[in-house]
């Protein structure tokens, strides 16, 4: 717990921009360059955007947990959520060359962070996305 | 984010400014499908010279215009890419199926 950020935001949809925020910040206080910062904010706040429209079903008086570790090697975001179980092993991310509206919030989650796993553990969804440090910069051009 | 649209005839242009995000996107989609749906317009282009940060809602929304432009067999254009969209875009496989162009007076007639 030392150096971790941890903060309880309502569901809403107007916060996306302050956990991007938040996410932007501790990424950068990591090590991470600009590219990969970018990135990790893109990934979180899809991750988010999943426990609001899914999880909580667009509930916006509801809360989640956002947490945000580091160590030398790797950065880790968890989000914690007491919504409806869902399971991101279950939601196929679709083929992202297809011209469908949606569908596109994992695809991106998966490929811009190294690890995802979710769980679920008294009552609630636990999303842990991580980044390592080492790592060249996914995704990039 | 902020949205003004400027129109001239059946060509419009809708300028962008601020990230689209879930909060934000449907403002985006419901003004882009007005200007096919109300206003009959056969070009929209959208300008996101003042975006950089687009999620997977954001870009749902420019694809339902997409859809909805080729639905009236009308133009939808995106200009003023910055290098955060554009890198999403591009993860998404989406970069060649809009017509983009650098900046306003490139898109041809």
């Amino acid at each position: 717990m030392a150096d971790d950020v941890e903060i309880t935001i309502a569901s809403h949809p107007r916060w996306l921009r302050l956990v991007r925020q938040v996410v932007e910040e501790c990424a950068r206080t990591a090590g991470f360059a600009a590219q990969d910062v970018h990135n990790i904010t893109v990934a979180v706040g899809e991750a988010v955007g999943n426990v609001m429209k899914h999880s909580y079903k667009g509930a916006v008086d509801r809360s989640f947990t956002l947490v945000c570790r580091s160590d030398p090697d790797t950065f880790e975001v968890q989000i914690r959520d007491e919504g409806e179980p869902f399971d991101l092993a279950r939601m196929k991310p679709r083929p992202p060359d297809e011209l469908r509206v949606g569908g596109r919030g994992v695809f991106l989650m998966r490929t811009l962070m190294d690890e995802i796993d979710y769980s679920r553990s008294d009552g609630a969804n636990i999303i842990r996305m991580r980044k390592n440090l080492r790592t060249p910069v996914c995704g990039t051009h | 984010m902020e949205i003004n649209v400027k129109r001239d005839g059946a060509h419009s242009v809708v300028y962008v400014s601020g990230d689209i995000d879930l909060y934000t996107s449907p403002k985006l989609r419901d003004a882009v499908l007005e200007l096919y749906r109300k206003r009959g317009q056969e070009r929209v282009i959208v300008n996101l010279n003042e975006v950089n940060y687009i999620d997977s809602s954001g870009i749902a929304s420019l694809v339902e215009g997409l859809q909805e432009a080729k639905k009236k067999s009308a133009r939808f254009v995106l200009v003023g890419l910055n290098e955060a969209p554009r890198h999403v875009l591009e993860l998404t496989r989406l970069l060649n199926v809009f017509e983009i162009a650098a900046n306003e007076e490139d898109v041809a007639d």
